[in-house]
């Protein structure tokens, strides 16, 4: 808070005198051309300015009389035979002094001196009303270093969009700052051999402001010298008179970067917890699918197999157990397994070659890529090197290989293609095969989602490609499919983080 | 003579739950499709002919190529809708209310039955018929 200029009353009379610096103050050329006019005016012999200083009359100006001691000066006009003094009321009713004027020989003012005299006090009233602005000068200073401290911009425009002023916040340099007052953004940016694209924008602002009368309000990004993004919350705002006549524009921008920071970082949990219920959601579904189906059918063979009396058909009922109990073990696994790589955060990344790793695979599924027709061709040369845990990438290679065997179209020998790219510090790799590709226009949301299965293969349950997302995902990859169907299928799997090895 | 769909990939749970039905009413026939695609199909080509129309359809949500879901989306937009008159019934093993939520929305589903269909179940609908 500030504390309200002093408001002149009886009380602080002095006070109010000293802060119009008339007190203690050398002689001052507006007053003593007062006093002299007052002289003039009544033909008087002498004329003196006196305030009241405390309980004596101070004396701040006289003409025609040599003042000995400024206290006492009315004593020294005693001895003359007229004297004549119109008072100095401030607002009305404040006493402050007397315009005195002195004559040797007796003498009458006419109407028209004394009215003249009336006139010279309130022009002298005048003349101190004129010097508050240089009391609050120190209430100015306040504002001002407010104005150029606050780490806000502000600036105030004219009604044509002339800049009045501009605080450093706006323009840090104390030139332009200077330069600027009474142009425009136009101005401005041909001075500093600038795009006009930002002065055409804001003057279609300036100009919605002055049409509607509203404020307005944007945010905006700057890069600094440093490259860092700062953004800033701007507004614009019209200030009316009285009449609702538009006087100013005042622009104002603050740097809001933490907050948008902030913002920027809740909206990305609030997607990956949006994305996470999702999941949830997902896996219950398929919890209660996959584990709750084959119970289901374990409760209805139970059943059955009691309520049974042929031996034959309760024999036939027993082997249907079978299948069911082990598609139930398969399911409870993979879908652990599932959790687990979840759940697992400090994953170390193992110096993998790749082309040891598929071999492991390949040798594994000899028997399946055999009785496809399958052959495998990898060139990994882009990058034969990969940083990623293991396990996750055997489980990769054994998914995308085992999904291009069960999916190889009757019509053609399977082919798989593997190959990688190095991009900056990431490494792509690329796993094609020419199988019964997918209809991504019906399927396309629906691909890495736990239980999405889209052929006709008994006992598949739709874990792999989720199971292999999942995987990528815990160590920062993507995993992206382009395919049609009967023209296979692509998978491309991006790892992030892959320069350190060169390093 | 009843005629059931039953849409269901689950083939031990499609061999018992026929056992049910046939259990209950032997006067009964239980058409069986894998999933939504090959009942929708099934469908398109009897729906000019209501002496061929079910009269019940059973349908799993969880299935290969064509699920549940999209089956009934298909199932809705067929040319005419002929099939007012048949009751739709969802039979899946999940316990989801959230899919039950959804399938409460779809005017053309007549219940959702969690499995197993049981005989008491099966009678009850039999008799509604």
């Amino acid at each position: 808070m500030i504390n309200p200029s002093p408001t002149p009353d009886q009380a602080n009379t002095p006070a109010i005198l000293h802060l119009l610096g008339i007190i203690d103050a050398e002689p001052e050329e507006e007053f003593d051309n007062i006093v002299r006019l007052a002289c003039l005016l009544t033909t008087a012999q002498a004329a003196t300015l006196t305030f009241i200083n405390q309980d004596r009359n101070l004396c701040k100006s006289a003409t025609g009389i040599d003042i000995i001691n400024l206290e006492i000066a009315d004593q020294q006009l005693s001895s003359y035979s007229s004297i004549y003094r119109e008072p100095i009321k401030f607002h009305g009713n404040l006493l402050l002094g007397h315009l005195t004027v002195a004559f040797i020989q007796p003498t009458d003012l006419t109407t028209g001196q004394m009215e003249g005299l009336r006139l010279l006090s309130r022009q002298l009233v005048n003349l101190l009303q004129m010097r508050l602005p240089v009391v609050n000068r120190s209430v100015r200073d306040f504002y001002e270093s407010i104005l150029n401290n606050i780490p806000t911009d502000i600036v105030v425009f004219d009604t044509e969009h002339r800049y009045l002023f501009a605080n450093p916040g706006a323009i840090k340099d104390e030139e332009l700052r200077k330069f600027i007052i009474g142009k425009d953004d136009f101005e401005y940016a041909v001075y500093r051999k600038r795009d006009p694209a930002i002065a055409i924008e804001r003057r279609a602002q300036f100009q919605e402001v002055k049409d509607t009368g509203n404020t307005i309000s944007w945010e905006e990004n700057q890069k600094t010298a440093e490259g860092n993004t700062i953004t800033y919350l701007r507004r614009m705002f019209p200030v009316h008179d009285g009449q609702g006549r538009l006087v100013m524009v005042i622009g104002f921008g603050i740097d809001i970067t933490e907050r948008k920071e902030l913002e920027n970082k809740q909206h990305k949990i609030m997607e990956q917890l949006g994305v996470q219920h999702k999941q949830s959601i997902d896996f219950c579904n398929v919890v209660s699918h996959n584990l709750r189906g084959p119970l289901i059918n374990l409760g209805m063979l139970a059943e059955f197999i009691r309520e049974s009396v042929d031996p034959g058909e309760q024999q036939l009922l027993i082997s249907k157990m079978e299948p069911v109990i082990d598609n139930l073990k398969s399911t409870f696994n993979e879908l652990v397994e599932s959790i687990q790589v979840r759940e697992e955060t400090d994953l170390k990344m193992d110096e993998l070659n790749l082309n040891a790793c598929l071999s492991e695979t390949v040798r594994s599924l000899f028997d399946e890529l055999k009785k496809a027709g399958g052959n495998i061709h990898a060139d990994f040369s882009g990058a034969p090197v990969l940083y990623c845990p293991q396990k996750y990438l055997s489980s990769i290679f054994h998914n995308l290989i085992t999904n291009a065997i069960h999916y190889h179209s009757p019509d053609r020998p399977l082919s798989i293609k593997l190959s990688t790219q190095t991009k900056k510090n990431t490494v792509v790799l690329t796993v094609q095969d020419n199988g019964q590709g997918i209809d991504l226009l019906k399927h396309k949301h629906n691909i890495f989602k736990i239980g999405k299965v889209f052929h006709r293969r008994p006992g598949a349950k739709g874990l792999g490609l989720f199971m292999t997302k999942t995987q990528v995902e815990a160590i920062g990859g993507t995993i992206w499919v382009d395919s049609e169907p009967d023209h296979g299928a692509i998978f491309s799997i991006e790892f992030v983080n892959q320069s350190f090895g060169a390093l | 003579m009843k005629k059931f769909m039953l849409i269901d990939d689950d083939e031990i749970f499609v061999f018992l739950t026929k056992k049910t039905i046939l259990k209950v009413s032997a006067d009964v026939e239980v058409q069986v499709f894998a999933d939504g695609q090959q009942a929708i199909s099934h469908l398109q080509c009897i729906a000019g002919h209501t002496n061929l129309f079910p009269d019940a359809i059973f349908l799993d949500l969880n299935m290969p190529v064509m699920d549940g879901w999209e089956f009934l989306d298909e199932y809705q937009k067929l040319e005419d809708f002929p099939f007012n008159e048949v009751p739709l019934y969802i039979v899946s093993s999940s316990i989801s209310p959230y899919e039950m939520d959804r399938s409460a929305g779809i005017p053309v589903v007549t219940e959702f039955i969690i499995k197993p269909l049981v005989k008491e179940k099966f009678l009850e609908i039999l008799e509604n018929l």
